[in-house]
């Protein structure tokens, strides 16, 4: 007899994760950690924004009881996230709030699953290589996608792909700011990519993780909105993490939208169902700090201004790496960090000299050669350019 | 005698041939080594092709960059080409005063521009002065005329790029500097650089391309030169030399010569040399 645990498989190190703790072990004080996808500021800080703490301390003064709230979430935060994704205007669209956006994507999946167990998932390459793990876990099928090459967004590539896709299946697109790469296709690129979902019978699974990061918080949603019009049936996973600097408190809600309103009760029934079977439950403090935000007129006008100075950081930094690269390298193949959007973009490295790098001048960054731009600060930018290209020569 | 063919060479004959066309456009792209005394805008300013701008190639470059005249942003070739009346339906002919030596790499900037109707002067202004051809003083009457770029980026590579191929030996690397700077045998001309050259690259010398009136030679004696050098002419090609300039005389060579897979090392000698963590061969 085999007892249980003998029969379980040592899981692959996750990259980041490993990253991160070979970066806490390394002594040396130049060390620059380019590595797990948070914001920081110049300063190395990863700061909680004033209108959160400030919501945080006007819950604790006035919550009164910590008893379960709706199966599918306060309502008042799911309908401000779908405000806030979907546009004032759009109107009311099934969601719940979720364990964060990691868990309004796998609940998605739950749910294609459980209407089309025969449907293929359509994933872009690269991608958040954690929606690889998580749909090989629910047994799906997978089919890669061509996404971006050497830098520049592969259209052609991605409509010959997605012409293969059947009806039932789905697809996940990266709302704003694509992880790994930064590069974001334009609102017309969007619009024969949706067309053609929609034409396929496909459904859009949108991954909403940098809302604000690109370029403000309407235009990071254009496209998830253009496609919600386009498409009858789209899912959207929207992330509070990053946003709204809530990384640990797992906030993020699962939006539906439907050109068939009458469904919506249906849809509703399913989601709530969702959270019910897989925790009851969903989280309720940081989906309430949120909520606190997005409805009280000076801190949500607080979070707007705060993160659009995040957003600043990150572009500023982002135009000095393409500048110190280019001096550094006399070469134009990182013009296009500048443009990109949102904290990520890949610097096309290869693993010899991603090693030499983390080795030699202590720069840790993924095996994709993805960097966090908000790793960077003005000071280390000049050294870190110099390393790179001292490396790729 | 040379072959007519606007996308490469042409000579002072078709250019006299053509100079009325309103959609020709003669460009003096003299550029001459910092030590050689001669004032290239002064020289056109005093004589030039009549119609013909200058185009300075130190100006036309990249300023952002610490090497010298690096192909410039495509926004502001764009812009400088606007205002030169230089634009989309044009054919240019670009000449310089020294035969050929920079003609060339104006040549090649237009093509890495997705601009292809532009030929080199064949013998340039000497040539056309010794014919006793017309010349003028004056400077043209420019129009803007609007121009759309296609950066070509496999026409140009950078030090990544020459590094993974003098390793791998997948491109030729062809250096077109005289032969005791490829051997190492002589100082840099520019104070700093390192002596020799990229290893494994070959050694064609730009002026072994070119006749005693500086006309190219013709195709058999082309590819005697690359033969007698040791470069596959089946194989990719990358041109290199001191700065990036007379190595565009080698592309243009092997674009006569029906190559079109072959680009130019921006950086050339003026990078390379300038790192000592980059090998350099001698001998």
């Amino acid at each position: 007899m085999t007892p249980l645990f003998d029969r379980l498989q040592d899981q692959p190190a996750d990259a980041i994760i490993g990253l991160m703790r070979a970066y806490a072990a390394d002594p040396r004080p130049s060390k620059i950690d380019l590595g797990v996808g948070v914001f920081k500021t110049p300063e190395g800080l990863t700061p909680i924004p004033r209108a959160i703490s400030a919501a945080e301390r006007r819950v604790m003064d006035a919550q009164t009881t910590k008893t379960y709230t709706d199966l599918a979430g306060d309502i008042t935060f799911r309908r401000s996230m779908s405000d806030l994704v979907l546009g004032v205007d759009y109107g009311e669209a099934p969601a719940i709030a979720t364990v964060g956006g990691t868990g309004a994507v796998t609940l998605a999946l739950d749910l294609i699953r459980g209407a089309v167990p025969t449907a293929t998932i359509w994933v872009p390459t690269p991608t958040w290589p954690n929606h690889l793990a998580i749909i090989r876990h629910r047994g799906l099928p997978l089919r890669p996608y061509r996404y971006a090459e050497n830098g520049v967004l592969d259209l052609d590539g991605m409509q010959a792909d997605l012409s293969e896709m059947k009806e039932g299946d789905a697809i996940i697109l990266h709302g704003c700011c694509h992880n790994p790469t930064g590069i974001d296709p334009t609102l017309d690129d969007w619009h024969a990519i949706a067309t053609l979902i929609a034409t396929r019978g496909a459904t859009p699974v949108i991954d909403l993780a940098y809302q604000g990061f690109g370029t403000d918080l309407d235009t990071d949603a254009a496209a998830t909105r253009l496609i919600a019009r386009t498409c009858p049936n789209t899912l959207i996973a929207a992330s509070c993490s990053k946003n709204f600097g809530l990384y640990r408190e797992r906030a993020g809600a699962l939006i539906a939208t439907c050109h068939d309103t009458s469904a919506h009760d249906r849809i509703q029934g399913t989601l709530t169902a969702l959270n019910r079977l897989t925790y009851s439950f969903p989280p309720d403090h940081g989906a309430r700090l949120v909520s606190t935000v997005l409805t009280d007129p000076d801190l949500r006008a607080d979070w707007i201004a705060e993160l659009s100075d995040m957003r600043s950081t990150i572009n500023d930094l982002r135009s000095a790496l393409a500048d110190a690269l280019r001096l550094a390298t006399n070469s134009n193949r990182f013009d296009a960090i500048a443009t990109q959007k949102g904290m990520f973009s890949r610097l096309g490295l290869k693993l010899d000299d991603i090693a030499t790098l983390r080795e030699h001048h202590g720069i840790y960054m993924v095996g994709d050669s993805r960097i966090n731009i908000a790793g960077l600060t003005h000071d280390t930018i000049p050294t870190c350019a110099a390393a790179i290209a001292k490396t790729i020569r | 005698m040379s072959t007519d063919d606007p996308k490469t060479l042409v000579s002072t004959q078709w250019l006299a041939d053509h100079l009325q066309n309103p959609d020709l456009r003669v460009l003096d792209a003299s550029w001459y080594m910092p030590d050689s005394g001669r004032n290239p805008r002064a020289e056109y300013d005093a004589a030039h092709i009549p119609g013909a701008r200058f185009f300075d190639i130190d100006d036309i470059s990249d300023h952002r960059s610490d090497l010298p005249h690096m192909a410039p942003p495509v926004e502001k070739f764009m812009s400088r080409m606007r205002a030169m009346g230089v634009g989309d339906g044009h054919q240019v002919v670009v000449y310089d005063g020294a035969g050929l030596f920079s003609a060339a790499r104006v040549w090649w900037m237009f093509r890495l521009m997705g601009k292809f109707d532009v030929a080199v002067l064949d013998g340039g202004f000497p040539k056309w002065q010794a014919e006793g051809r017309p010349i003028e003083d004056l400077p043209p009457v420019v129009r803007d005329r609007h121009m759309t770029v296609q950066r070509q980026n496999q026409m140009i590579k950078d030090v990544t790029q020459v590094a993974a191929a003098s390793k791998l030996l997948d491109y030729e690397i062809i250096d077109a500097r005289a032969p005791a700077r490829f051997k190492g045998e002589v100082e840099e001309p520019r104070p700093g650089l390192r002596s020799g050259h990229i290893p494994n690259s070959k050694n064609v010398p730009f002026g072994t391309l070119l006749n005693e009136d500086g006309t190219m030679k013709s195709e058999a004696d082309l590819r005697a030169v690359f033969d007698a050098a040791g470069v596959d002419l089946g194989k990719p090609a990358i041109t290199s030399c001191g700065s990036g300039v007379t190595a565009a005389i080698i592309n243009l060579a092997l674009e006569r010569l029906g190559r079109d897979n072959h680009a130019l090392y921006d950086g050339s000698w003026s990078e390379w040399g300038m790192y000592d963590d980059l090998k350099v061969a001698k001998g």
